[in-house]
Protein backbone atom coordinates (compact mmCIF):
# COMPACT_ATOMS: atom_id res chain seq x y z
CA UNK A 1 0.00 0.00 0.00
CA UNK A 2 1.33 3.75 -1.17
CA UNK A 3 0.98 6.70 0.38
CA UNK A 4 -2.08 7.53 -2.39
CA UNK A 5 -3.89 4.62 -1.74
CA UNK A 6 -3.73 4.90 1.91
CA UNK A 7 -4.80 8.85 1.30
CA UNK A 8 -7.37 7.52 -1.12
CA UNK A 9 -8.65 4.89 1.39
CA UNK A 10 -8.91 7.38 4.23
CA UNK A 11 -10.58 10.42 2.21
CA UNK A 12 -13.39 7.05 1.30
CA UNK A 13 -17.13 8.52 2.67
CA UNK A 14 -17.60 7.94 5.95
CA UNK A 15 -21.82 7.16 6.44
CA UNK A 16 -23.71 8.50 9.98
CA UNK A 17 -27.01 7.03 9.99
CA UNK A 18 -29.83 8.90 11.34
CA UNK A 19 -33.15 7.34 12.33
CA UNK A 20 -35.69 9.95 13.29
CA UNK A 21 -39.02 8.58 15.00
CA UNK A 22 -42.06 9.85 15.78
CA UNK A 23 -43.12 7.88 18.85
CA UNK A 24 -47.19 7.40 19.98
CA UNK A 25 -48.60 9.63 22.39
CA UNK A 26 -49.84 8.07 25.37
CA UNK A 27 -53.24 8.26 25.70
CA UNK A 28 -54.88 10.36 28.92
CA UNK A 29 -55.33 7.51 32.15
CA UNK A 30 -58.87 8.30 32.11
CA UNK A 31 -59.04 7.61 28.30
CA UNK A 32 -57.35 4.19 28.70
CA UNK A 33 -59.21 3.08 32.05
CA UNK A 34 -62.54 3.74 29.42
CA UNK A 35 -60.96 1.42 26.51
CA UNK A 36 -60.08 -1.13 29.46
CA UNK A 37 -63.76 -1.18 31.34
CA UNK A 38 -65.66 -0.48 27.92
CA UNK A 39 -64.13 -4.04 26.66
CA UNK A 40 -64.96 -5.51 30.02
CA UNK A 41 -67.96 -4.55 30.15
CA UNK A 42 -68.39 -6.13 26.81
CA UNK A 43 -67.94 -9.80 28.45
CA UNK A 44 -70.37 -9.30 31.52
CA UNK A 45 -73.33 -11.16 31.36
CA UNK A 46 -74.60 -9.94 34.99
CA UNK A 47 -73.82 -8.43 37.53
CA UNK A 48 -73.10 -9.88 41.71
CA UNK A 49 -74.27 -8.52 43.85
CA UNK A 50 -76.87 -9.86 47.20
CA UNK A 51 -79.10 -6.75 48.61
CA UNK A 52 -77.46 -4.22 50.68
CA UNK A 53 -74.08 -5.88 51.23
CA UNK A 54 -71.34 -3.93 51.87
CA UNK A 55 -67.66 -3.74 51.73
CA UNK A 56 -67.27 -4.80 55.13
CA UNK A 57 -69.45 -7.67 55.01
CA UNK A 58 -67.14 -9.73 52.75
CA UNK A 59 -64.40 -10.11 55.47
CA UNK A 60 -66.69 -10.33 58.26
CA UNK A 61 -68.57 -13.39 56.44
CA UNK A 62 -65.15 -14.77 55.52
CA UNK A 63 -63.39 -14.46 59.03
CA UNK A 64 -66.63 -16.11 60.33
CA UNK A 65 -66.51 -18.89 58.05
CA UNK A 66 -62.90 -19.57 58.93
CA UNK A 67 -63.62 -19.23 62.25
CA UNK A 68 -66.49 -21.88 62.19
CA UNK A 69 -64.91 -24.01 59.55
CA UNK A 70 -65.34 -27.08 61.61
CA UNK A 71 -68.70 -26.77 61.93
CA UNK A 72 -69.95 -26.78 58.48
CA UNK A 73 -68.93 -29.58 55.88
CA UNK A 74 -71.67 -29.13 52.88
CA UNK A 75 -72.99 -25.81 51.20
CA UNK A 76 -76.34 -26.19 53.03
CA UNK A 77 -74.63 -26.87 56.62
CA UNK A 78 -73.12 -23.50 55.92
CA UNK A 79 -76.29 -21.65 55.09
CA UNK A 80 -77.93 -23.29 57.85
CA UNK A 81 -75.05 -21.92 60.07
CA UNK A 82 -75.05 -18.09 58.24
CA UNK A 83 -78.69 -17.46 58.28
CA UNK A 84 -79.31 -16.83 62.18
CA UNK A 85 -75.91 -14.79 61.96
CA UNK A 86 -76.18 -12.53 59.43
CA UNK A 87 -77.69 -9.75 61.69
CA UNK A 88 -74.91 -10.29 63.91
CA UNK A 89 -72.23 -10.23 61.18
CA UNK A 90 -73.06 -7.50 59.50
CA UNK A 91 -74.37 -5.06 62.21
CA UNK A 92 -78.02 -3.94 60.80
CA UNK A 93 -81.40 -5.23 59.17
CA UNK A 94 -80.85 -6.43 56.24
CA UNK A 95 -82.26 -5.36 53.16
CA UNK A 96 -83.38 -8.19 52.39
CA UNK A 97 -85.43 -9.69 54.93
CA UNK A 98 -86.11 -13.23 54.13
CA UNK A 99 -82.39 -14.65 55.36
CA UNK A 100 -82.39 -17.88 53.33
CA UNK A 101 -82.46 -16.04 50.49
CA UNK A 102 -80.22 -13.74 51.33
CA UNK A 103 -77.71 -15.86 52.75
CA UNK A 104 -77.85 -17.72 49.08
CA UNK A 105 -77.90 -15.06 47.26
CA UNK A 106 -74.17 -13.88 49.35
CA UNK A 107 -72.56 -17.17 49.20
CA UNK A 108 -73.37 -16.86 45.15
CA UNK A 109 -71.75 -13.87 44.92
CA UNK A 110 -68.72 -15.16 46.66
CA UNK A 111 -68.31 -17.95 44.19
CA UNK A 112 -68.48 -15.76 41.17
CA UNK A 113 -65.97 -13.80 43.17
CA UNK A 114 -64.10 -16.93 43.40
CA UNK A 115 -63.67 -16.38 46.90
CA UNK A 116 -65.53 -19.43 47.61
CA UNK A 117 -65.66 -22.84 45.81
CA UNK A 118 -68.46 -25.31 44.33
CA UNK A 119 -68.44 -26.68 47.60
CA UNK A 120 -68.12 -23.71 49.81
CA UNK A 121 -64.71 -23.89 50.86
CA UNK A 122 -62.72 -21.06 51.30
CA UNK A 123 -60.06 -20.82 47.65
CA UNK A 124 -57.13 -18.97 47.78
CA UNK A 125 -58.26 -15.90 46.17
CA UNK A 126 -60.56 -16.07 49.40
CA UNK A 127 -57.84 -16.93 51.46
CA UNK A 128 -56.11 -13.83 50.50
CA UNK A 129 -59.01 -11.51 50.66
CA UNK A 130 -59.45 -12.29 54.31
CA UNK A 131 -55.52 -12.04 55.24
CA UNK A 132 -55.83 -8.42 53.75
CA UNK A 133 -59.04 -7.97 55.61
CA UNK A 134 -57.25 -8.86 58.82
CA UNK A 135 -53.79 -7.19 58.59
CA UNK A 136 -54.39 -4.46 55.89
CA UNK A 137 -57.97 -2.55 55.02
CA UNK A 138 -56.05 -0.36 52.42
CA UNK A 139 -55.39 -3.61 50.53
CA UNK A 140 -58.21 -5.32 51.62
CA UNK A 141 -60.50 -2.60 49.81
CA UNK A 142 -58.13 -2.69 46.78
CA UNK A 143 -58.44 -6.23 46.03
CA UNK A 144 -61.54 -6.28 46.55
CA UNK A 145 -62.51 -3.41 43.84
CA UNK A 146 -60.63 -5.64 41.65
CA UNK A 147 -62.52 -8.96 41.90
CA UNK A 148 -65.97 -7.03 41.71
CA UNK A 149 -64.61 -5.19 38.79
CA UNK A 150 -63.40 -8.18 37.43
CA UNK A 151 -65.24 -10.87 38.32
CA UNK A 152 -68.35 -9.45 39.78
CA UNK A 153 -69.62 -7.17 36.70
CA UNK A 154 -69.31 -4.41 38.84
CA UNK A 155 -67.59 -2.33 35.41
CA UNK A 156 -71.18 -2.28 33.69
CA UNK A 157 -72.17 -0.29 36.39
CA UNK A 158 -69.23 2.15 35.71
CA UNK A 159 -70.07 2.52 32.25
CA UNK A 160 -74.25 2.67 32.65
CA UNK A 161 -73.57 5.76 35.15
CA UNK A 162 -71.25 6.86 32.75
CA UNK A 163 -73.67 6.47 29.86
CA UNK A 164 -76.37 7.94 31.81
CA UNK A 165 -74.31 11.45 32.71
CA UNK A 166 -73.12 11.58 28.89
CA UNK A 167 -76.47 11.11 27.45
CA UNK A 168 -77.55 14.16 29.23
CA UNK A 169 -80.28 12.66 30.39
CA UNK A 170 -82.53 15.00 33.19
CA UNK A 171 -81.40 13.86 36.80
CA UNK A 172 -82.96 16.01 39.51
CA UNK A 173 -81.28 14.18 42.03
CA UNK A 174 -79.20 11.36 43.37
CA UNK A 175 -82.57 9.07 43.84
CA UNK A 176 -83.37 9.90 40.49
CA UNK A 177 -79.98 8.75 38.96
CA UNK A 178 -80.43 5.23 41.42
CA UNK A 179 -84.01 4.97 39.45
CA UNK A 180 -82.42 5.57 36.36
CA UNK A 181 -79.23 3.31 36.89
CA UNK A 182 -81.42 0.59 37.92
CA UNK A 183 -83.99 1.11 34.94
CA UNK A 184 -80.87 0.33 32.75
CA UNK A 185 -79.49 -2.25 34.44
CA UNK A 186 -82.69 -4.71 34.73
CA UNK A 187 -83.24 -3.49 30.88
CA UNK A 188 -79.62 -5.05 29.64
CA UNK A 189 -80.45 -7.75 32.12
CA UNK A 190 -77.58 -7.26 34.15
CA UNK A 191 -79.49 -7.82 37.45
CA UNK A 192 -82.43 -9.70 38.27
CA UNK A 193 -84.03 -10.09 42.08
CA UNK A 194 -83.74 -7.92 45.44
CA UNK A 195 -81.37 -4.91 44.61
CA UNK A 196 -80.63 -1.45 46.58
CA UNK A 197 -78.85 0.33 43.97
CA UNK A 198 -77.96 3.21 46.64
CA UNK A 199 -76.24 0.69 48.19
CA UNK A 200 -73.91 -0.35 45.40
CA UNK A 201 -73.10 3.24 44.59
CA UNK A 202 -72.28 3.81 48.30
CA UNK A 203 -69.41 0.79 47.82
CA UNK A 204 -68.30 2.23 44.83
CA UNK A 205 -67.88 5.53 47.01
CA UNK A 206 -66.51 4.05 49.53
CA UNK A 207 -64.01 1.64 47.43
CA UNK A 208 -62.81 4.81 45.99
CA UNK A 209 -63.74 3.84 42.62
CA UNK A 210 -66.47 6.78 42.04
CA UNK A 211 -66.74 10.46 43.71
CA UNK A 212 -68.82 11.51 46.04
CA UNK A 213 -72.46 13.14 44.67
CA UNK A 214 -71.79 15.88 42.44
CA UNK A 215 -75.23 18.39 42.96
CA UNK A 216 -73.87 20.40 40.30
CA UNK A 217 -73.18 17.78 37.85
CA UNK A 218 -75.89 15.35 39.14
CA UNK A 219 -74.33 12.59 39.14
CA UNK A 220 -71.17 10.30 41.00
CA UNK A 221 -68.69 10.99 38.70
CA UNK A 222 -66.05 7.86 38.21
CA UNK A 223 -62.68 7.82 39.20
CA UNK A 224 -60.76 6.65 35.82
CA UNK A 225 -56.95 7.16 38.23
CA UNK A 226 -58.40 4.65 40.60
CA UNK A 227 -60.17 2.27 38.41
CA UNK A 228 -57.15 2.26 35.90
CA UNK A 229 -54.79 1.93 39.32
CA UNK A 230 -57.07 -1.12 40.08
CA UNK A 231 -57.75 -2.66 36.94
CA UNK A 232 -53.19 -1.86 35.59
CA UNK A 233 -51.23 -1.47 38.10
CA UNK A 234 -52.06 -3.16 41.32
CA UNK A 235 -50.64 -6.79 42.14
CA UNK A 236 -52.02 -8.77 44.91
CA UNK A 237 -49.73 -11.62 46.32
CA UNK B 1 -45.82 13.78 19.12
CA UNK B 2 -42.95 12.78 21.00
CA UNK B 3 -39.50 13.21 18.16
CA UNK B 4 -36.64 10.55 19.20
CA UNK B 5 -33.65 11.23 17.09
CA UNK B 6 -31.07 8.23 16.88
CA UNK B 7 -27.54 8.62 15.59
CA UNK B 8 -23.98 6.46 16.71
CA UNK B 9 -22.12 8.33 19.72
CA UNK B 10 -18.92 7.75 18.57
CA UNK B 11 -16.02 10.43 17.36
CA UNK B 12 -14.73 10.38 13.94
CA UNK B 13 -11.38 10.56 12.70
CA UNK B 14 -10.80 12.45 9.55
CA UNK B 15 -8.00 13.49 7.46
CA UNK B 16 -8.61 16.67 4.94
CA UNK B 17 -10.75 16.03 2.20
CA UNK B 18 -12.67 12.99 3.56
CA UNK B 19 -16.11 12.50 3.10
CA UNK B 20 -18.77 12.75 5.39
CA UNK B 21 -22.20 11.31 4.18
CA UNK B 22 -25.15 12.04 6.61
CA UNK B 23 -28.13 9.61 5.96
CA UNK B 24 -31.44 10.21 7.52
CA UNK B 25 -34.08 8.20 7.65
CA UNK B 26 -37.37 9.77 8.74
CA UNK B 27 -40.24 7.35 9.51
CA UNK B 28 -43.61 8.72 9.20
CA UNK B 29 -46.05 8.98 11.77
CA UNK B 30 -48.85 6.71 12.40
CA UNK B 31 -51.43 9.67 13.22
CA UNK B 32 -52.28 12.50 11.06
CA UNK B 33 -49.96 14.89 9.49
CA UNK B 34 -49.47 17.70 7.81
CA UNK B 35 -45.40 18.72 7.41
CA UNK B 36 -42.12 17.19 8.55
CA UNK B 37 -39.46 19.70 8.34
CA UNK B 38 -35.68 18.59 8.30
CA UNK B 39 -32.82 21.11 9.09
CA UNK B 40 -29.03 20.34 9.16
CA UNK B 41 -26.91 23.37 10.63
CA UNK B 42 -22.96 22.71 9.80
CA UNK B 43 -20.25 23.94 12.32
CA UNK B 44 -19.31 27.02 10.60
CA UNK B 45 -15.24 25.52 10.33
CA UNK B 46 -16.78 23.12 7.65
CA UNK B 47 -18.25 26.34 5.40
CA UNK B 48 -21.26 24.80 4.63
CA UNK B 49 -24.52 25.75 3.99
CA UNK B 50 -27.27 24.31 6.06
CA UNK B 51 -29.57 21.67 4.43
CA UNK B 52 -33.83 22.13 4.79
CA UNK B 53 -35.96 19.85 3.89
CA UNK B 54 -40.10 19.66 4.31
CA UNK B 55 -41.77 16.49 3.39
CA UNK B 56 -45.39 16.62 3.10
CA UNK B 57 -46.96 13.48 1.38
CA UNK B 58 -46.84 10.14 2.80
CA UNK B 59 -45.56 7.29 0.54
CA UNK B 60 -46.01 3.66 0.62
CA UNK B 61 -43.21 2.68 2.57
CA UNK B 62 -43.97 4.92 5.05
CA UNK B 63 -40.21 6.58 5.68
CA UNK B 64 -38.47 9.23 3.95
CA UNK B 65 -34.98 9.36 3.31
CA UNK B 66 -32.94 12.56 2.90
CA UNK B 67 -28.82 12.63 2.60
CA UNK B 68 -25.83 14.95 2.56
CA UNK B 69 -22.59 15.19 2.11
CA UNK B 70 -19.81 17.26 3.39
CA UNK B 71 -16.09 17.51 2.74
CA UNK B 72 -13.26 17.95 5.59
CA UNK B 73 -11.76 21.06 5.04
CA UNK B 74 -7.98 21.72 5.10
CA UNK B 75 -7.98 22.74 8.81
CA UNK B 76 -4.85 22.74 11.36
CA UNK B 77 -5.57 19.53 13.66
CA UNK B 78 -8.84 20.22 15.82
CA UNK B 79 -11.74 18.23 17.33
CA UNK B 80 -15.00 20.05 16.21
CA UNK B 81 -19.32 18.78 16.84
CA UNK B 82 -20.18 18.34 13.36
CA UNK B 83 -23.40 20.76 13.54
CA UNK B 84 -26.70 20.12 14.85
CA UNK B 85 -29.70 18.28 12.86
CA UNK B 86 -33.17 19.75 13.93
CA UNK B 87 -36.74 17.79 13.13
CA UNK B 88 -40.40 19.80 13.70
CA UNK B 89 -43.46 18.13 12.45
CA UNK B 90 -46.65 19.51 14.21
CA UNK B 91 -45.63 22.15 16.58
CA UNK B 92 -42.92 19.64 18.33
CA UNK B 93 -39.42 20.19 17.55
CA UNK B 94 -36.81 18.30 18.22
CA UNK B 95 -32.74 18.86 18.15
CA UNK B 96 -29.61 16.75 18.61
CA UNK B 97 -25.85 17.58 17.67
CA UNK B 98 -24.41 15.16 15.62
CA UNK B 99 -21.30 13.27 16.30
CA UNK B 100 -17.77 14.84 17.10
CA UNK B 101 -15.17 14.74 14.06
CA UNK B 102 -11.32 14.87 15.16
CA UNK B 103 -9.23 16.53 12.19
CA UNK B 104 -5.99 14.86 12.29
CA UNK B 105 -2.67 15.19 9.20
CA UNK B 106 -2.89 12.69 7.60
CA UNK B 107 0.20 11.00 9.75
CA UNK B 108 -1.94 11.38 12.55
CA UNK B 109 -5.11 9.06 10.68
CA UNK B 110 -2.33 6.82 10.11
CA UNK B 111 -1.19 6.49 13.40
CA UNK B 112 -4.94 5.99 14.53
CA UNK B 113 -5.25 3.39 11.94
CA UNK B 114 -2.05 1.24 13.62
CA UNK B 115 -3.89 1.51 17.12
CA UNK B 116 -7.12 0.49 15.51
CA UNK B 117 -5.52 -2.58 13.85
CA UNK B 118 -4.09 -3.87 16.84
CA UNK B 119 -6.99 -3.69 19.10
CA UNK B 120 -8.58 -5.54 16.56
CA UNK B 121 -6.01 -7.97 17.15
CA UNK B 122 -6.91 -8.18 20.76
CA UNK B 123 -4.17 -5.61 21.83
CA UNK B 124 -4.98 -2.88 24.11
CA UNK B 125 -3.68 0.32 22.14
CA UNK B 126 -2.94 3.97 23.05
CA UNK B 127 -2.06 6.48 20.56
CA UNK B 128 0.17 9.77 21.88
CA UNK B 129 1.83 11.04 18.65
CA UNK B 130 3.90 14.37 19.04
CA UNK B 131 7.93 13.99 18.59
CA UNK B 132 8.69 13.45 22.10
CA UNK B 133 6.43 10.24 22.23
CA UNK B 134 5.71 7.19 21.47
CA UNK B 135 3.76 7.15 18.64
CA UNK B 136 1.01 4.30 19.89
CA UNK B 137 1.59 2.39 23.05
CA UNK B 138 0.25 -1.54 22.69
CA UNK B 139 0.11 -4.60 24.72
CA UNK B 140 -1.55 -7.53 24.86
CA UNK B 141 -3.49 -8.32 27.68
CA UNK B 142 -1.65 -11.87 27.88
CA UNK B 143 1.55 -10.34 28.04
CA UNK B 144 1.25 -7.17 29.75
CA UNK B 145 5.19 -6.79 30.63
CA UNK B 146 5.94 -7.56 26.58
CA UNK B 147 5.01 -3.82 26.40
CA UNK B 148 5.17 -2.35 22.56
CA UNK B 149 6.37 0.86 21.31
CA UNK B 150 5.13 1.03 17.78
CA UNK B 151 6.16 3.68 15.38
CA UNK B 152 3.82 4.55 12.31
CA UNK B 153 5.55 6.15 9.32
CA UNK B 154 3.85 7.11 6.14
CA UNK B 155 7.47 7.23 4.33
CA UNK B 156 6.92 6.26 0.81
CA UNK B 157 10.86 4.26 1.23
CA UNK B 158 11.88 2.94 4.36
CA UNK B 159 15.11 3.64 4.79
CA UNK B 160 18.39 3.41 6.61
CA UNK B 161 17.36 7.03 8.13
CA UNK B 162 14.29 6.34 9.43
CA UNK B 163 15.54 3.18 10.83
CA UNK B 164 18.10 5.07 12.78
CA UNK B 165 15.22 7.66 13.96
CA UNK B 166 12.76 5.10 15.10
CA UNK B 167 15.84 2.49 16.59
CA UNK B 168 17.39 5.50 18.61
CA UNK B 169 13.85 7.11 19.77
CA UNK B 170 13.36 3.47 21.28
CA UNK B 171 16.46 3.34 23.31
CA UNK B 172 15.66 6.77 24.61
CA UNK B 173 12.05 5.96 25.39
CA UNK B 174 11.66 2.42 26.69
CA UNK B 175 13.50 3.28 30.50
CA UNK B 176 10.57 5.85 30.77
CA UNK B 177 7.74 3.83 28.91
CA UNK B 178 9.38 0.18 30.36
CA UNK B 179 8.98 -0.60 26.54
CA UNK B 180 10.34 -4.32 25.69
CA UNK B 181 10.06 -4.34 21.89
CA UNK B 182 9.77 -1.84 18.71
CA UNK B 183 7.25 -2.44 16.23
CA UNK B 184 7.79 -0.38 12.98
CA UNK B 185 4.78 -0.50 10.93
CA UNK B 186 5.10 1.36 7.70
CA UNK B 187 2.75 2.18 4.87
CA UNK B 188 5.89 1.23 2.32
CA UNK B 189 5.44 -2.02 0.60
CA UNK B 190 8.52 -4.74 1.19
CA UNK B 191 10.25 -3.94 -1.84
CA UNK B 192 10.21 -0.02 -0.89
CA UNK B 193 12.23 -1.11 2.71
CA UNK B 194 16.19 -0.37 2.35
CA UNK B 195 18.44 -3.74 1.94
CA UNK B 196 20.46 -1.92 4.97
CA UNK B 197 17.07 -1.89 7.17
CA UNK B 198 16.62 -5.65 6.29
CA UNK B 199 19.87 -6.60 6.86
CA UNK B 200 20.02 -4.80 10.70
CA UNK B 201 16.65 -6.26 11.08
CA UNK B 202 17.94 -9.62 10.84
CA UNK B 203 20.12 -9.27 14.18
CA UNK B 204 18.14 -11.11 16.62
CA UNK B 205 19.62 -9.45 19.51
CA UNK B 206 17.89 -6.66 18.54
CA UNK B 207 13.93 -6.88 19.94
CA UNK B 208 13.00 -4.86 16.31
CA UNK B 209 10.08 -5.91 14.36
CA UNK B 210 8.80 -4.50 11.10
CA UNK B 211 5.87 -5.11 9.28
CA UNK B 212 3.60 -3.29 6.84
CA UNK B 213 0.67 -1.86 7.19
CA UNK B 214 -1.14 -4.21 4.58
CA UNK B 215 0.64 -7.44 6.37
CA UNK B 216 -0.89 -6.02 9.54
CA UNK B 217 -4.06 -5.46 7.99
CA UNK B 218 -3.96 -9.09 6.72
CA UNK B 219 -3.12 -10.29 9.99
CA UNK B 220 -6.39 -8.16 11.85
CA UNK B 221 -8.69 -9.66 9.14
CA UNK B 222 -7.29 -13.39 9.71
CA UNK B 223 -7.69 -13.07 13.37
CA UNK B 224 -11.33 -10.95 13.04
CA UNK B 225 -12.65 -13.57 11.23
CA UNK B 226 -11.19 -15.98 13.37
CA UNK B 227 -8.74 -17.77 10.81
CA UNK B 228 -6.14 -17.78 13.61
CA UNK B 229 -5.89 -17.88 17.15
CA UNK B 230 -4.38 -15.25 19.91
CA UNK B 231 -1.23 -17.42 20.25
CA UNK B 232 -0.73 -17.23 16.80
CA UNK B 233 -1.55 -13.58 16.78
CA UNK B 234 1.32 -13.24 19.73
CA UNK B 235 3.49 -15.78 18.13
CA UNK B 236 3.54 -13.84 14.99
CA UNK B 237 4.25 -10.30 16.17
CA UNK B 238 6.94 -11.31 18.76
CA UNK B 239 9.14 -12.29 15.90
CA UNK B 240 12.01 -9.94 15.62
CA UNK B 241 13.07 -8.62 11.72
CA UNK B 242 10.51 -8.61 8.60
CA UNK B 243 7.39 -9.94 9.51
CA UNK B 244 5.99 -11.17 6.74
CA UNK B 245 1.77 -12.37 6.65
CA UNK B 246 0.72 -14.65 4.55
Amino acid sequence: MNNEEFLAEARSARVIDIAVRFTGVRPRIDEEAQQIVHIKQMQVERIYYAGDLRVDDFGKILQFMKERSTDYSTREQLLRLLEPNLRRLTGRVPFDTISRRYSRNILRVMKALELLDTECNMTIVGDRLLRYYINDKEKYHDYLSQLLLDRGGWVAILTVVEDIWKGRIYVYGRQALMETLKERLVEKKYIRGIWSPNSIIDNLVSLGLMKQWDSILKTHEVNWEKVYDILRRKVFL
Amino acid sequence: MPILIRMPEENIKAVAGKRIRLNVQIEHPRTRWKNIKLMIKYNELFCQQPVERSITEPNDVGFSVIADEITIPEVPPTEQRLGEIIVESNGDTRSEYLPKIKIVSLEGYFEESVAQRLRELGFEANRWGGPSNPDVEAFHPDQPSQKYQVEATTEKKYDLDKYWKDTGKFRDMKEKFQFKRLLIVTLADLKDICPGVTKRLKRASDPFSLITYRDLQKLATKYTQIEISKYEVLAVLLQTGIIPVD
